[in-house]
């Protein structure tokens, strides 16, 4: 099947007429990625990286200077009826009419989609239970927390019933029950057969979620990969627990600690594992077991953002 | 067309949730006494200086929904991002501008309503009576404001919504006095200056097109003519406005 996102060599510069100069900074730098059907891609990037202008961007909300974007097979711009059709949107730290209630508000999108009457309230009601909003129906938005904007902001991202869902920064702003209903949501909606793209700077969250992730530094692509892949290479440290070595037994820049008769070394990099291993079989010992400790996601962004910005991005 | 009526029937909630209708509160209240005045100070002439009166609030206070709401609905979708949630819809940025313009405008033909329903009251305890003149000023009033209205929304694609609101009070000023505009621009010295006068003086609406106020108050004839040249005016004006601002809104960034 194919890709359900495919973004090539994407760019967007803006010229700052506010400013009354005509020099133009270039956000995004031929961004390409793609999404494939079913899976939870996290956009990940650094504040100011350019997540939400690719968003804005694929979403209608700017027009890209350059390259093309397709959802669904359609381009963005040419198709975008189609696109949008077929696509839920979630905006960065969401905000609605103050004027509507909650109900009133997914009403009024439903019929943007051309559900209204029974039908419309039905979907009102079955999205209000999905996000957990049903008791706050008939509640002002103006009168809304911020964690209750963000789950009315879900609910109307799915009112027409899209495959291809684009979130901004879904769980900004949720305290940690929130954000744990909502990532049991996204991975619900996995099930159900959606495909979820979403960005994000809660890294934790993002593993925990994700089937593939891209990172995206000083408005360009830096990696894009499952998260194993991503990860392979960013063996941190070797923990290896051996047996029946003599009494200060050492390895040269290995920290070694006793732990019931066993003991646990530390060796900092994949290269330092076959001389280690070599003399302990040298001194009598048995290894019981070589487990490579893993950078996780955290870290390992943290480290492509340094590298990139070092590079100059 | 669903979708223009769907953004018309919210943004209508809209203006009217928004306190719009406190004005013509205000209105009841300035033009009950106000009429109670005019009545010790010109005797004989009560209901002819009633109408004008009457005419002249109305339009004040229309003018004020169209300029403060035609220029601040749009300017408020962007600020609040609201906007967003809209574009990432299967809609398009003119059906937004015209269901929009559709909307303000129920809320003007309410507005409207109110305060014509408040005129007739007074016009009736004064021994006065609304007449088909009467009714065809009021509408002539609301054609005035209806492309004061799609003027406004124009500037709001362009600036901010005080600047905007100054454009477009400009824009009813000197429509209101088209005529003289044109005549204005006919003597000016200079081939390049008269084109270029000339170009403004038909670009800018000509409002008098509207006006009915005098053949009402003095209960002069109306050629049939004259209410026909209003509505295609009004139809082509607002078609050019709410054109060349879909045109801005399209290629926006909507930052």
């Amino acid at each position: 099947m194919e890709n359900i996102l495919e973004i090539d060599r994407l760019t967007k510069r803006f010229t700052d007429w506010e400013h009354f100069s005509l020099k133009s900074r270039t956000i995004l730098d031929q961004i390409s990625l793609e999404v494939k059907p079913g899976e939870i891609f996290g956009f990940l990037g650094p504040n100011g990286a350019g997540k939400t202008t690719t968003i804005k961007a694929l979403m209608g909300i700017i027009r890209p200077s350059s390259g093309t974007a397709r959802i669904m097979g359609h381009d963005i711009l040419e198709r975008s009826q189609e696109v949008k059709k077929r696509t839920g949107f979630l905006p960065e730290n969401p905000y609605f009419y103050d004027y509507l209630t909650v109900g009133e508000f997914l009403r009024f999108c439903a019929a943007l989609f051309g559900i209204t009457g029974r039908q419309a309230r039905q979907r009102t009601a079955e999205l209000l239970e999905l996000v957990g909003m049903s008791p706050a129906a008939g509640l002002p938005l103006r009168k809304c927390s911020k964690g209750m904007l963000q789950r009315t902001g879900i609910a109307q991202s799915l009112v027409n019933d899209p495959e291809f869902l684009v979130w901004d920064e879904p769980v900004s702003g949720l305290d940690p029950i929130g954000r744990k209903e909502v990532k049991d949501l996204m991975l619900e909606l996995k099930k159900r057969g959606k495909t979820i793209f979403f960005s994000s700077h809660i890294l934790p969250d993002a593993e925990a979620l994700c089937d593939r992730v891209g990172i995206i530094v000083g408005g360009r692509m830096h990696r894009v990969g499952t998260l194993p892949e991503l990860l392979k290479d960013s063996v941190s440290w070797i923990e290896v627990v051996a047996q029946h070595l003599p009494e200060g037994f050492a390895l040269d820049g290995a920290g070694t600690q006793k732990v019931a008769g066993q003991l646990l070394i530390r060796l900092e990099g994949p290269e330092s594992l076959d001389p280690a291993l070599k003399k302990i079989m040298q001194a009598g010992g048995s290894v019981i077991s070589v487990v490579p400790q893993r950078e996780n996601l955290e870290n390992y962004f943290a480290r492509q953002v340094r590298t990139a910005k070092e590079a100059g991005q | 067309m669903r979708r223009i009526f769907t953004i018309a029937a919210n943004t209508f909630r809209e203006t009217v949730r928004d306190r719009v209708l406190y004005g013509l509160v205000a209105f009841a209240l300035v033009i009950l006494p106000g009429s109670r005045l005019v009545i010790t100070l010109s005797v004989g002439q009560e209901v002819r200086i009633l109408k004008d009166f009457g005419f002249g609030a109305i339009a004040l206070f229309g003018l004020l929904i169209a300029v403060v709401s035609g220029t601040a609905l749009l300017f408020k979708e962007l600020d609040k991002r609201t906007i967003y949630v809209l574009v990432a819809k299967p809609v398009k940025r003119w059906e937004l501008l015209v269901g929009k313009y559709f909307g303000l405008l129920a809320t003007l033909l309410l507005a409207f309503l109110i305060m014509g329903i408040t005129l007739i009251l007074t016009l009736l305890l004064m021994g006065g009576k609304p007449d088909g003149l009467f009714f065809l000023t009021i509408a002539g009033l609301f054609g005035q404001l209806a492309v004061i209205t799609a003027v406004a929304m124009l500037f709001s694609t362009l600036a901010a919504p005080a600047l905007s609101a100054v454009f477009t009070f400009c824009v009813y000023i000197a429509g209101t006095a088209a005529d003289q505009l044109r005549l204005f621009a006919d003597r000016m010295p200079g081939d390049l200056l008269k084109t270029a006068a000339q170009a403004v003086s038909y670009v800018i609406p000509n409002l008098q097109n509207f006006n009915f106020r005098a053949e009402s108050i003095y209960n002069l004839p109306v050629d049939q003519s004259k209410i026909w040249l209003m509505l295609a005016y009004a139809a082509l004006y607002i078609t050019f406005a709410l054109t060349v601002a879909s045109i801005i809104l399209e290629r926006k960034d909507l930052k």
